[in-house]
C-alpha cells in the first residue's frame, strides 16, 4: 500500500545481515508513528469507554459493590440469581416476548416489502417514511403515546374497540395485555428499519431469476421460495440478529408504559438490571445480571449464525 | 392452432386486467390501513398537545379538538425549564455528532489504508464492540465516570459513545473504496499523513460521514437511559429526561397528558424534520452495511 516505502524496506534488510525481527519491528512502529497517532484519541475513548468497562463488567459480577462499599464474593452472584424466582421470571419473559417480536417484525417488513413491489415508487417512498417515522420519534414518545392511548376509560385504543363492539380492557393492569401491547408498541417502533432493507434487497435481485424460474415453470410461491428468499439471505440474517439483540435489551417501553409490568408480567432482564443497578444501586448484582443477558444475546447470535449458514448454503 | 390461442389469448386478458386491478387495489387499501395505524399514534400526540387536561380525559375521545389551547405549551416552558432542556439536547446532539463524525472516520481511515503492527487486533476488538449490548457496559460505565468526577457534565453524556464501533467499520468499508493511488500520489508529492486525511479522505467520505452524522445526532436527541444516569441537576437535562422527570412527577396521580403530549411534539417534530430532509440520506445509510451488490 505505500509504495513509497518498500523500496527502503528492501534496502534496510539487505544492507544489515543480523536478524532484524526486534528492529524491524520497532522500526515499522516509529515509521508508521502517524497511523497511531492519528488512532490515538479515539482508541484511548474506546478503550477507557468501551473496553475496560466491558471487562469491568464481567470483573465486578464477581463482586458485592454498593455505592459505600465493595467485597469479593466470588460466585455468590450468579448462585443468587440462578436461585431467585423474580430473575428467572424477568429470563423467561425477556425469551418469550424476543421470541414473539422477532418473527413477527421480520416477516411482517418482509411481507409488506413483498407486497408493495407492484405498487409505485412514490407510494414505496411514502410508506418506507411512514413505517420508519415511529423510530424517528424514539420508543420514549411513542411510549408515552401510548400510555395513553391504552388507558382503560380515556384511551383511543378502547375507543375504537367499542365502536366495533369489543369490550375495553384494562391492557396495562393484566398481564397477558400487559404483554401484548409492549410487543405492540415495539412493533411499530422497529418494523420500519428492515422493511427499508428489505425493500432495498428486493429491489436488487435480477430480474433474469425470476424469468429463468417463470420459464422453468415456477409459480409465485415457488418463484418467492427459490429466487427471493435464498438472495435476500444476507439481509434477513442481519436483520433477525439485530432485531433479536435489540429485543433482548427491551428497555423504554417496559418502564414507561408497566414499569415491570402488573405483578412483574412484563419483567424484562434490561428492566431487572436497571432496578438493581441505578434504583438499588447494587453494582455487583447488576452487573452480573448484565453478564447473564450478555450470555444470552450471545447464545442466540451464534445459533441464529449456525443456521443462516446451513441455509445460506443454497445459494 | 393460432386461432385457438388467439381466442384464448383475448378472451383471457380482459379478465386479467380486472383481477390485477383489484389486486392493486386491495393493495393500496392494505396500505393505507397501515399507515394509518402507524400515523395515528403521531396525530393523537399532535392534537393531544393542545388540549386542556381536563379535554384529554373525554369521553369519547375528541379526533379534533374542540378548544385547542396553548397551556400545555405554557406549563412546558414557563414552569419547567424547557428551553434549557431543548438547548442541553441540541448541544450534546450537534456536539455529539461532529465528534462522532471525526471519531469514527479517523479509525476507520487508519484501519483502512495504513498498514502497523497491531492493527488487526486493535480493528478486531472494535468489530467484537459491536456485538456487545450496550448494558453490559452501563453499571461500570457510570462507576468510572463517576469516579472521573464527569457526572452532570456534558462530556459524560457523549464521550463514552462517541467512538462508535459500527460507525468505525462502516467508515472502514467505505474509505477502502478509495483507490490507495490518490494517497500516494500526494504522499509521493510531500503531503503529510494528516493533509492526507483532511484533504482527501474526508472531502471523499462525506456520503458515508453525512449519514454517520445524522444518526449519531438522532441516537443522541434520543437518548433517555444514560443521560438520566448521568445528568440529574435540572439544569443540565436533556429533552427526554426532562420530559420524564414530568410523568414521574405526576405517577400515581392524574397523569397529565397533555403537557407530555407538548414535549413528545416539540422533541419529535426536528427530528421529522431532519428527516423529511434527509430521507434520501437516512435509507442509504440504513442499507449500506445490510445490503450486498
Amino acid at each position: 500500500m505505500t509504495n513509497s516505502n518498500v523500496p527502503m524496506t528492501l534496502i534496510r534488510r539487505t544492507e544489515t545481515s543480523q536478524p532484524v525481527k526486534r528492529r524491524g519491528l520497532l522500526n515499522t512502529i516509529w515509521r508508521e508513528r502517524s497511523a497511531y497517532i492519528m488512532l490515538a484519541p479515539s482508541y484511548i475513548i474506546f478503550l477507557l469507554f468501551s473496553l475496560i468497562p466491558t471487562v469491568a463488567a464481567v470483573a465486578l459480577s464477581f463482586f458485592d459493590a454498593d455505592l459505600g462499599h465493595i467485597s469479593w464474593t466470588g460466585l455468590d452472584n450468579y448462585f443468587k440469581l440462578a436461585q431467585d424466582p423474580v430473575f428467572q421470571q424477568s429470563v423467561v419473559t425477556t425469551i418469550k416476548i424476543a421470541l414473539i417480536v422477532v418473527p413477527l417484525v421480520t416477516l411482517g417488513s418482509l411481507g409488506m416489502a413483498v407486497l408493495i413491489q407492484p405498487v409505485g415508487s412514490s407510494f414505496q417512498a411514502f410508506m418506507r417514511g411512514v413505517l420508519y417515522l415511529p423510530k424517528v420519534a424514539n420508543a420514549i414518545v411513542m411510549s408515552l403515546i401510548f400510555l395513553w392511548m391504552f388507558n382503560p376509560q380515556y384511551g383511543l385504543i378502547n375507543y375504537l374497540l367499542s365502536l366495533v363492539g369489543i369490550a375495553p380492557y384494562a391492557w396495562l393492569s393484566q398481564g397477558s395485555t400487559a404483554i401484548a401491547a409492549v410487543i405492540i408498541v415495539e412493533f411499530i417502533l422497529r418494523v420500519g428499519q428492515p422493511f427499508i432493507l428489505f425493500l432495498a434487497g428486493l429491489y436488487v435481485i435480477p430480474r433474469e431469476l425470476y424469468d429463468a424460474a417463470s420459464i422453468d415453470g415456477a409459480n409465485g410461491w415457488q418463484s418467492f421460495r427459490y429466487v427471493t428468499l435464498p438472495m435476500l439471505t444476507p439481509i434477513t440474517l442481519f436483520v433477525v440478529v439485530t432485531q433479536t439483540i435489540a429485543s433482548l435489551q427491551i428497555w423504554a417501553s417496559v418502564f414507561l408504559l408497566t414499569r415491570g409490568g402488573p405483578n412483574r408480567a412484563t419483567d424484562v432482564v434490561m428492566f431487572r438490571i436497571y432496578e438493581t443497578g441505578f434504583e438499588f444501586f447494587r453494582f455487583g448484582l447488576a452487573s452480573t445480571q448484565s453478564v447473564v443477558l450478555l450470555l444470552i444475546s450471545a447464545v442466540f447470535v451464534i445459533v441464529l449464525f449456525r443456521q443462516f449458514r446451513w441455509q445460506g448454503d443454497y445459494t | 392452432m393460432s386461432q385457438l390461442s388467439v381466442r384464448t389469448s383475448t378472451a383471457q386478458a380482459p379478465a386479467k386486467r380486472i383481477s390485477g386491478a383489484v389486486k392493486m387495489g386491495l393493495r393500496i387499501v392494505f396500505f393505507i390501513l397501515i399507515a394509518l395505524v402507524f400515523l395515528t399514534p403521531l396525530y393523537w400526540m399532535l392534537t393531544g398537545s393542545f388540549k386542556e387536561m381536563t379535554n384529554a380525559y373525554v369521553i369519547p375521545p375528541e379526533f379534533i379538538p374542540k378548544n385547542p389551547v396553548l397551556t400545555n405549551y405554557q406549563k412546558l416552558f414557563v414552569s419547567n425549564p424547557a428551553i434549557r432542556w431543548i438547548f442541553n439536547s441540541l448541544v450534546l446532539s450537534i456536539a455529539g455528532a461532529v465528534l462522532c463524525m471525526f471519531a469514527t472516520s479517523l479509525p476507520g481511515y487508519v484501519f483502512s489504508k495504513r498498514k502497523f503492527p497491531g492493527r488487526t487486533l486493535l480493528f478486531s476488538l472494535i468489530l467484537v464492540a459491536m456485538l456487545i449490548p450496550e448494558s453490559a457496559n452501563l453499571v461500570p460505565l457510570f462507576i468510572i465516570v463517576k469516579n472521573l468526577g464527569l457526572l452532570n457534565t456534558y462530556a459524560a453524556a457523549i464521550l463514552p459513545w462517541i467512538v462508535w464501533p459500527f460507525g468505525v467499520f462502516l467508515m472502514k468499508q467505505y474509505i477502502d473504496t478509495i483507490p490507495s493511488e490518490i494517497l500516494d500520489a500526494a504522499r509521493i508529492d510531500g503531503a503529510s499523513e494528516w493533509r492526507l486525511y483532511f484533504n482527501i479522505i474526508l472531502p471523499l467520505s462525506t456520503p458515508v460521514i453525512a449519514t454517520i452524522g445524522i444518526f449519531f445526532f438522532m441516537a443522541v436527541w434520543n437518548d433517555y437511559l444514560w443521560q438520566y444516569l448521568v445528568l440529574s441537576d435540572p439544569n443540565m437535562m436533556t429533552l427526554p429526561v426532562g420530559l420524564i422527570s414530568l410523568l414521574q412527577n405526576n405517577r400515581g396521580f392524574v397523569i397529565n397528558f397533555g403537557i407530555l403530549m407538548a414535549g413528545g411534539l416539540v422533541s419529535a417534530l426536528p427530528l421529522f424534520v431532519l428527516f423529511l430532509i434527509f430521507q434520501g440520506q437516512f435509507t442509504r445509510g440504513l442499507t449500506v452495511g445490510a445490503v450486498k451488490g
